[in-house]
């Protein structure tokens, strides 16, 4: 198996009375797009800022792409999307990416044109000339994620990168990350959970300084383990279906009118099978369908890991 | 580990990126132009005072009517000057006669520039360059760059980026000289005073350097820019008062080599080896001074 590109154990950091990490754990694999998901003051950008080595921490193990922490051996391979930190006002765009690909080893001609291609990746070509200072909230953001492709790294932490943009850009930046799948590795904060589902291979909860649950977005929302059917105002064959598929567990939302089929999967019991067997039994004691899906939301998950 | 190659190249990637930066602040603008407003300031002083003592003894000569007496006292008059000039380029000179001989090589009016810059500079610096990592420690500027080189490598292009823009400020301050020495004085030598000038230049630059050391030390110590300015003002008074302190205490007069103050004189020395050891000494205060904040800067969250 690959080694990962970050894997903490027991991870602590304190800021005085205040214990910010509690002995965080995470494992992100290679070629992964991970998120990161928690409330504010979760301790999601501590833990970005100890893998970075912004912060040190006081206590556990860090291994970031096969070492500790340690910018030299980073150099061009760690990229990262600060959550708070500002451009200098008085240079232009293409200055400051020119002078921070620089400083990743590339020659002037090269530096140039990286800027170029990742400003194109934000969508901020036009803007390469102007004064960051002038900028935009938005389009700080935006340089800020295109800073962040400088070189390609292989590993990638973006703190809340669509926060503040438009629902254009939100979207063209979700797309061009979907677009890296498999190439690079991906850490997302966000608090956008459709957003991390629709785009995110690999999750993991945190909450007031721990890991609560990780793993595979398909594993934590139960996608192959769990189905949902909604139904429209009519009958309720609830004990019914439960007579008729056995060894599952079945749950009725009177309230949503959610029904909802747990079950163990296993090659012959696929989700798609476990669709099919339910809505024929539904259909057949003429109940009149709604909606039907797989698993939970990643949000409905969260706040269940978080109740 | 970053090899020195890769150190110095990045250190010199962030100087020439700060000095960008630096240049186009409307701060550095503001400072440069009270530079060359209390040059200019200075140079039109020195040319009145000239003058005025020129028009006081031509009157005096006027006013006699044996020639015999006017080139008497016309002689006096420029001995009298001479031996004032002698005693004050003594008094600067700290008491040492071959520097002040070597003081006097230097045209007076480029000689009164150099010395009101080195007077000036630590207090300019202190107000220029408190915030050099302060100030991208507090806006967290510093996070683009911290995941792409060392602190280290940091931080000297910070210090970099500082000394050039102060010889930048240093350089422009030479044009009020040049303006109005050669507008005001009868015989204005143009040609000596710019060798002269340039003969000064590096000296401001190297002093730079002395005085950088604790302005660097103190913002690598605190985040915010203010506790910055005020802990660089406050270091580089205590030092001050340390070498007046350090002057006159019986066997402790080497303490005064530990505050930038003590570097100006030796500039000046005939000897080149002095000199020379001088600028080295002024390159060890910049990097002690820096050093010991960097124990800080180097183990402190960013």
């Amino acid at each position: 198996m690959n080694a990962p590109a970050l894997a903490l154990a027991a991870v602590h950091k304190r800021f005085g009375a205040v214990h910010a990490l509690r002995g965080v754990d995470l494992r992100v694999p290679r070629g992964s797009i991970f998120a990161l998901i928690g409330p504010n003051g979760a301790g999601k950008t501590t833990l970005f800022s100890v893998v970075c080595g912004f912060l040190r921490a006081d206590q556990g193990s860090i291994d970031v792409l096969g070492g500790p922490p340690d910018v030299m051996r980073f150099k061009g391979r760690l990229a990262a999307l600060p959550q708070d930190a500002v451009l200098g006002r008085e240079l232009t765009v293409r200055e400051h990416l020119t002078f921070l690909a620089r400083l990743q080893g590339m020659s002037p001609e090269t530096a140039r044109r990286e800027a170029e291609r990742v400003l194109a990746i934000v969508d901020l070509g036009e803007l390469a000339g102007r004064r960051a200072g002038t900028l935009s909230h938005g389009q700080v953001k935006r340089v800020g994620v295109a800073q962040a492709f400088l070189g390609d790294p292989e590993l990638i932490l973006l703190d809340e990168p669509t926060a503040g943009l438009d629902p254009r850009h939100a979207h063209d930046l979700r797309e061009a990350l979907r677009g890296h799948r498999g190439q690079r590795t991906i850490v997302i904060s966000s608090h956008n959970l459709q957003e991390l589902e629709a785009i995110c291979d690999e999750a993991a909860f945190i909450e007031k300084g721990q890991t609560l649950e990780a793993g595979a977005v398909s594993a934590l929302t139960a996608q192959d383990a769990e189905v949902f059917v909604v139904l429209a105002p009519g009958p309720e064959p609830i004990d019914q279906l439960r007579a008729h598929l056995g060894d599952v567990a079945v749950e009725w939302d009177t309230q949503r009118r959610v029904l909802r089929v747990s079950f163990q999967p296993g090659p012959n019991r696929a989700a798609e099978d476990v669709i099919a067997a339910v809505l024929r039994e539904l259909l057949a004691q003429g109940a009149r369908i709604s909606g039907v899906g797989k698993g939970r939301s990643l949000e409905q998950r969260y706040l269940e890991a978080t109740r | 580990m970053a090899t020195s190659s890769t150190f110095l190249r990045d250190a010199w990637l962030i100087a020439g990126f700060d000095l960008r930066e630096s240049i186009r602040t409307r701060r550095a603008l503001v400072l440069a132009l009270l530079y060359l407003l209390v040059a200019s300031i200075t140079s039109y002083i020195y040319v009145e005072v000239v003058r005025f003592a020129q028009e006081a003894t031509s009157e005096v000569i006027a006013g006699m009517s044996d020639a015999g007496d006017k080139i008497a006292a016309a002689s006096a008059a420029g001995a009298a000057e001479a031996a004032g000039y002698s005693g004050l380029l003594y008094v600067i000179a700290g008491g040492d006669q071959a520097i002040a001989n070597h003081l006097a090589t230097y045209p007076p009016m480029v000689l009164v520039f150099a010395w009101f810059s080195l007077g000036a500079l630590p207090w300019l610096i202190a107000l220029t360059s408190y915030d050099l990592v302060a100030g991208d420690l507090h806006l967290r500027t510093v996070r683009f760059v911290a995941l792409r080189t060392s602190r280290g490598a940091f931080v000297l292009g910070k210090l970099l980026s500082q000394v050039l823009l102060v010889a930048l400020i240093a350089g422009l301050g030479m044009l009020p000289v040049l303006l109005i020495g050669g507008v005001y004085l009868p015989r204005f030598d143009v040609v000596d005073t710019v060798l002269a000038l340039l003969r000064a230049w590096p000296i401001l630059a190297l002093f730079a350097f002395a005085v950088l050391g604790p302005v660097a030390c103190a913002s690598q110590l605190v985040r915010g820019p203010g506790a910055a300015r005020a802990l660089a003002t406050f270091f580089l008074f205590v030092l001050w008062i340390l070498g007046i302190w350090a002057a006159f205490a019986p066997g402790l007069s080497a303490l005064r080599w530990l505050t930038p103050f003590a570097y100006k004189t030796y500039f000046f020395h005939p000897d080149l080896l002095y000199r020379l050891m001088n600028a080295a000494g002024c390159a060890a205060l910049c990097a002690g001074y820096t050093w010991l904040g960097f124990q800080v800067f180097r183990r402190r969250d960013l």
